[in-house]
């Protein structure tokens, strides 16, 4: 990464120790509320943005953007617009280890393409429907924390808090440093190191087999 | 109260603290981020949500074998919980976690596990002084269990759930509240619709016979009007509020929604002689409401003619940005000052000016401008430089997206008007009034009319050999309904058309007369023309 780049920055955090959040939103009007900043922050840095999004919402996402704030959302070339089933749900089904090779291609080509940095937002709402291999997420997302904190991007998983269940927010904000949940930004320093993390997510495997 | 020490009951060692690792130190101020966040997670949510998420949370930041929520009137029927085994029952629950509600002691009560293997150590957690709010119950086969750091934990669920549960009552009890005022909203507009029926009908029937004085029918009329504008926009902020508003949203051209606008609004901007300006660029579409859209930019249109003095200029301008439609109305009226420029969109808001005689209104406007905007993905904001100095509206919304051009292959001319024919029909109200100037405009009208005030009086009038083509029933009649009254009807003549009279003009209204049977649907007050149409076709839906 350049070392003159500033910080990214989320809902007044700075991405300079994590680099993974985790967001909760009530609404897609909230939702662009606090990304559209973020997005716009990259752009205007130079930097590239990819916004992966539930196809239902494509024909209306780029307005929506563009009326939060986001310059020329709907035909910059600095952001990419993609939908779930050309990322997480590939074939219809999510495979950890093929979306983990698409972070890090994601952040390569950015790279050789001359970007500084790029910034990931992934909403999530298809995690929470019965997919083949959902049940990787939290392992995912312990895994991913790895590559972006190396890699030093950016990246927000972004969730619908009116379908999560006390289990799962727990899960989730253990396992990433920042979070935020209803317009309020958690940092967790104690964030659950992946390796203990999976190994306790192997050993409730364990019990419920 | 919580055990203070891990297992035995005896009292805590605060000088032990320092023994505790690193490791469980950093565990629990992990698992305290995720307590705190409980709030945040419960917002919105009802006391019953929010205690399922508290339970699924402790159970997991505790590792917990079983949690159980034990709450206190009137949400005692709620009863979350959790057991790591799902085929033991709730009332199998509920008798285990039974000794230590009983208890409500801090101490851990050992009780059997349902499951088998080692016994369940329970603790009481109260939530509130003297566990007002309820309580939880958790549960875990290890012999240590509650640790130190875990009361520590518990406690913060405890805290915080008590502070959750008393957000939630009062999120409830305003939202009741809520539920109580549009409820009331509802009634209002329809019982100020009912009399206004018959003084629109009485007013047609003098215009028709030419009885009354022109000058003073007009204010009659003009009033009138004034009138069912307001019980409309009560009746569109009731739909809005309680989200029964459905668009008939497609594609549109912004100018013939403005054109449309203008109308409305033209005769307030005449009777001011404002000089109105409309600069529209060309070719602007968006998908929406053409009603309602001309209903936003009207009410725009008629905001700007009342505030300003008259022989004033307003503006109304169209013009794309990015991805949006921008629309602007401009006065140079007497302005907003900036601390009212948020609260001019807040139902029944009224600034100072609201109170000037010229002005009126019940400040619903705006209300039902922001609220249609925001049901079309747009925004609505005001500006003003200040009191005297004008106002600017600035609507965004979005732009259609660019569809396949569609060929229309050449229309069939549409069959000539059926000639007027007469008829015999049934007219049924219980509001005397309305139903016979209803009857006299349809027998001005050259039909054969009976009227009943009530379902038993229609009957009557069947069983005496009448034979209506159609039957206009309104719904709302007390003791025997229009509902009830269509299906007897139906049964004694399955060839009279159905024509529902309502206040109530909602899709689910509709939907609910033409499952009974009726073929029309009308909203109240009726237009004479509207039902010299239908009387004049053949009467199908």
């Amino acid at each position: 990464m350049h070392e003159s780049l500033k910080p990214a920055s989320i809902a007044g955090a700075k991405f300079d120790k994590y680099f993974h959040t985790c967001a909760f939103f009530g609404s897609r009007a909230e939702e662009y509320r606090i990304i559209s900043p973020f997005i716009t922050e990259g752009l205007e840095g130079g930097e590239k943005a990819i916004y992966i999004v539930d196809p239902a919402i494509l024909p209306e996402h780029a307005g929506r953007l563009a009326e939060a704030g986001v310059p020329c959302a709907a035909h910059s070339k600095d952001l990419d617009i993609v939908t779930w089933t050309d990322t997480y749900l590939l074939n219809g089904k999510f495979d950890m280890e093929f979306m983990l090779s698409t972070v890090k291609e994601v952040i390569r080509t950015g790279r050789e393409q001359g970007y500084p940095r790029s910034r990931i937002v992934g909403q999530m709402g298809w995690a929470l429907q019965p997919f083949p291999g959902v049940e990787q997420l939290i392992e995912y997302e312990v895994r991913v924390n790895d590559v972006l904190a190396r890699e030093q991007h950016p990246a927000i998983c972004v969730y619908d808090v009116n379908k999560l269940t006390g289990s799962m927010m727990t899960d989730l904000l253990r396992t990433h440093p920042l979070t935020i949940i209803g317009g309020t930004l958690y940092e967790n320093p104690f964030y659950r190191p992946a390796e203990e993390m999976l190994s306790d997510l192997r050993s409730r495997h364990l019990a419920q087999a | 109260m919580l055990p203070l020490t891990a297992g035995a009951e005896k009292p805590a060692d605060h000088s032990r603290t320092h023994s505790i690792p690193a490791a469980d130190l950093e565990d629990c101020l992990r698992d305290l981020v995720s307590v705190l966040a409980l709030p945040s997670f419960c917002r919105g949510r009802s006391q019953a949500e929010a205690m399922v998420i508290v339970v699924d949370s402790a159970r997991t930041l505790l590792h917990a074998e079983l949690a159980y929520a034990h709450l206190k009137p009137p949400q005692q029927a709620v009863e979350p919980f959790w057991f790591a085994n799902p085929e033991i029952p709730v009332a199998a629950i509920r008798a285990l976690v039974a000794p230590a509600i009983e208890a409500n002691s801090n101490s851990a009560v050992t009780v059997p596990n349902p499951s088998g293997g080692a016994p369940l150590r329970l603790i009481f957690v109260p939530i509130g002084f003297y566990a007002e709010a309820g309580a939880l119950v958790l549960g875990s086969t290890r012999p240590d269990f509650p640790r130190p750091l875990e009361v520590i934990t518990t406690r913060a669920i405890a805290s915080l759930t008590s502070a959750t549960l008393d957000n939630a009552r009062l999120l409830e009890v305003a939202r009741e509240s809520e539920r109580r005022k549009d409820d009331f909203m509802a009634l209002l507009g329809h019982e100020l619709r009912n009399p206004l029926a018959p003084i629109l009908t009485a007013l047609q029937l003098m215009k028709l016979r030419n009885v009354g004085g022109e000058k003073e029918r007009g204010i009659i009329e003009r009033q009138t009007h004034h009138m069912v504008q307001l019980v409309n926009d009560l009746f569109d902020i009731s739909r809005l509020t309680r989200g029964t508003v459905e668009l008939d949203k497609k594609e549109i051209g912004l100018s013939d929604v403005a054109a449309q606008a203008i109308e409305m609004a033209a005769p307030l901007i005449e009777k001011h002689r404002h000089l109105l300006q409309v600069s529209i660029d060309s070719g602007l579409r968006v998908n929406g409401d053409a009603t309602r859209l001309a209903q936003v930019f009207s009410n725009l249109l008629t905001n700007a003619a009342r505030y300003t003095e008259p022989g004033g200029q307003i503006h109304l301008e169209a013009r794309r940005t990015d991805a949006a439609v921008e629309v602007r109305v401009r006065d140079n009226g007497r302005g907003i000052e900036e601390e009212m420029l948020e609260k001019v969109f807040i139902l029944f808001f009224q600034t100072d000016r609201g109170k000037d005689a010229l002005s009126g209104g019940l400040g619903l406007g705006l209300a039902l401008v922001k609220s249609l905007v925001e049901l079309h993905g747009g925004t609505v904001a005001a500006s003003s430089a200040g009191r005297g100095k004008g106002a600017l509206f600035t609507v965004t919304l979005p732009l259609a997206r660019p569809s396949p051009t569609v060929t229309h292959l050449p229309a069939p001319s549409p069959p000539a008007e059926p000639a007027a024919v007469p008829r015999c029909v049934l007219v049924v109200d219980d509001n005397h009034d309305a139903a016979d100037l209803l009857a006299e405009l349809l027998r001005a009208s050259g039909h054969e009319v009976r009227v009943a005030y009530d379902g038993a009086g229609a009957l009557t009038l069947l069983a005496a050999r009448f034979e209506p083509a159609f039957a206009l029933l309104d719904l709302g009649m007390p003791g025997m309904d229009g509902y009830e009254l269509a299906q007897r009807v139906r049964e004694k003549r399955p060839k009279t058309v159905l024509v529902a009279l309502s206040g109530y003009t909602e899709a689910g209204a509709r939907a609910k007369s033409l499952a009974v049977g009726f073929a029309h649907h009308l909203a109240k007050p009726v237009n004479l023309e509207v039902v010299n149409g239908l009387l004049n076709s053949r009467g199908s839906s």
